[in-house]
């Protein structure tokens, strides 16, 4: 019978209406984001303000897209002096946490960064030598993990 | 009747009218991204069309010259962002095969599972379009809802919803959460089937949807070939072409399952195949989550990759159709030549052939079982 069909959709529209909403409501409830979300890039530092990053730049060479910039500490080449990200060219592919040898790198789950200004997209995880307050602070100073053993060479 | 006013009929009996061409796109609302149509109308009658491409082109075969095998990894993404896993896979896929890189059994099955669930939520996204073409609102809310619910399992396993970065060569990034993979089989197994039973309910049945799509654009097997149309459209013309069996790859070998045909050739016809493959690749997914061993997903790979000198072309069904990627490599860290075969691209070119003689409403029938993704044409 024609007109079957289109009852049939209409009793199916009919039973979500009265159903459980599926929406997220953004500004009053915000949803929290599983720990492996790759939203923004930080690094593990110390109470004492010391960040992880042993200056290795593996993360600066291996990023597909510029983001990260380092100035290594000319008598200390061990130590960075500052660590820049430009978050604004960053596609969030997550190869630099994965390179990092000693897991100095993560990412925060803390989305609500929309800017009207580009310039604050840039932000420092080390400046003058010092984690800033973009660093994600644990206990410990040494990796968890054993550097990366996947035997890898910088690119050229 | 107004022809029987004696100016009005002799002026419809003599006139000849003059076709005119309409822009179509790159931003009308129904295009599905930058696409520009141009049809040469007589009156609502469609006479040629040509399709206009490369308004999204970013140049990723040369962009991809210039960065490390891994890199590209990131660019492959961004082809077809909607079967990001597929992509992937493919691109993986040349990779291990030019620098003879084996993969882990377990790897294997993730790799099946994340390609199959992509075809879901990418056929989830093309029924939610094709609501929108006819003039539906309603299937493009519905669609998303289980989408988002597989989005969310990405997010949780790979770290993001559309871009995920996730196949490495020589295996995955990492291996997923037992209770991740536990959620997600309750899901697949009850709650993603009702949802399809749901949109079985709300369109496949609707008198007024197959009114429209029935006998629409029909097209042969001979047609289909000759017009390089692969996957689901091909598919529904009654070819049984699907290199997951014909050249079986990943474990699809070890899975029980069918590949999805039709014979009638026409809309309907594109349309019931996309259907069935999400019921099929969904119980695919099941399969994988039942049946998956234990141990590595990773083979130790250098992180700087130079395979050694030579070329490879690797196909792979994407949920479009046949996926291609031709690599060339001079031993170097960077691919000397990265080509991509790109299924959207062939099926779109059969549009023109497909909506000659139809009507404008007919067109947006036509396009949206296509399902084309402008970011693989225009790479």
């Amino acid at each position: 019978m024609f007109g079957q069909g289109l009852l049939k959709g209409l009793s199916v529209t009919g039973r979500r209406m009265l159903g459980k909403t599926e929406c997220d409501m953004y500004p009053y409830r915000k949803r929290v984001l599983p720990p492996k979300s790759r939203i923004f890039l930080s690094m593990r530092a110390t109470p004492d303000g010391k960040a992880l990053c042993n200056a290795c730049l593996t993360c600066q060479q291996g990023c597909p897209d510029n983001v990260i910039r380092i100035e290594q500490d000319p008598e200390d080449r061990k130590r960075a002096v500052s660590f820049r990200v430009n978050s604004g060219r960053c596609t969030f592919c997550g190869i630099c946490e994965e390179n990092c040898p000693r897991h100095a790198l993560t990412f925060t789950q803390d989305f609500e960064r929309a800017t009207f200004d580009k310039g604050t997209l840039t932000y420092a995880l080390i400046a003058d030598g010092t984690a800033t307050g973009a660093c994600v602070i644990v206990e410990r100073t040494e990796p968890e993990h054993p550097a990366s053993a996947e035997g890898g060479e910088d690119v050229g | 009747m107004i022809e029987d006013h004696p100016r009005v009929g002799r002026l419809q009996k003599d006139a000849v009218t003059e076709s005119i061409v309409l822009n179509m796109g790159p931003q009308h609302p129904s295009m599905h991204g930058v696409f520009h149509m141009q049809l040469e109308l007589s009156g609502e009658t469609i006479l040629a069309a040509r399709p206009v491409i490369g308004y999204l082109h970013r140049g990723i075969e040369k962009l991809a010259e210039h960065r490390t095998y891994a890199q590209c990894m990131v660019l492959v993404d961004r082809l077809d962002y909607i079967s990001q896993y597929c992509n992937e896979w493919a691109y993986c896929r040349a990779i291990e095969r030019l620098a003879r890189i084996e993969v882990p059994e377990r790897a294997e099955w993730l790799r099946t599972m994340y390609a199959e669930l992509v075809r879901v939520t990418s056929h989830l996204m093309w029924f939610g379009s094709v609501g929108l073409d006819l003039g539906g609102w309603t299937p493009v809310i519905y669609a998303f809802i289980p989408r988002e619910r597989i989005f969310d399992f990405f997010e949780a396993t790979t770290g993001s919803r559309l871009m995920p970065n996730y196949l490495r060569f020589g295996g995955v990034k990492e291996d997923v959460d037992p209770a991740e993979m536990e959620a997600l089989h309750a899901y697949l197994a009850k709650d993603l089937i009702d949802a399809l039973d749901e949109f079985d309910g709300l369109v496949t049945g609707n008198e007024i949807f197959l009114s429209r799509q029935r006998g629409l654009a029909p097209m042969t097997v001979d047609q289909a070939h000759a017009w390089g149309v692969t996957g689901p459209m091909l598919r529904a013309c009654g070819s049984t072409r699907d290199l997951r069996i014909d050249t079986p790859y990943g474990v699809y070998d070890r899975l029980d399952w069918e590949s999805c045909t039709d014979t009638r050739g026409d809309a309907l016809a594109r349309y019931s195949v996309r259907m069935r493959e999400m019921r099929e690749s969904a119980k695919m997914a099941l399969q994988c989550i039942e049946r998956m061993p234990a141990g590595e997903v990773r083979t130790k790979v250098a992180r700087v990759l130079r395979p050694p000198e030579g070329e490879v072309y690797v196909r792979h069904e994407s949920t479009r159709g046949e996926l291609g990627f031709h690599i060339v490599s001079d031993g170097s860290p960077k691919p000397y030549r990265f080509r991509v075969r790109s299924p959207a691209f062939m099926n779109v070119s059969s549009l023109p052939h497909l909506c000659a003689g139809a009507k404008i409403s007919e067109f947006f029938a036509i396009f949206g079982g296509i399902d084309n993704v402008m970011a693989e044409i225009d790479r």
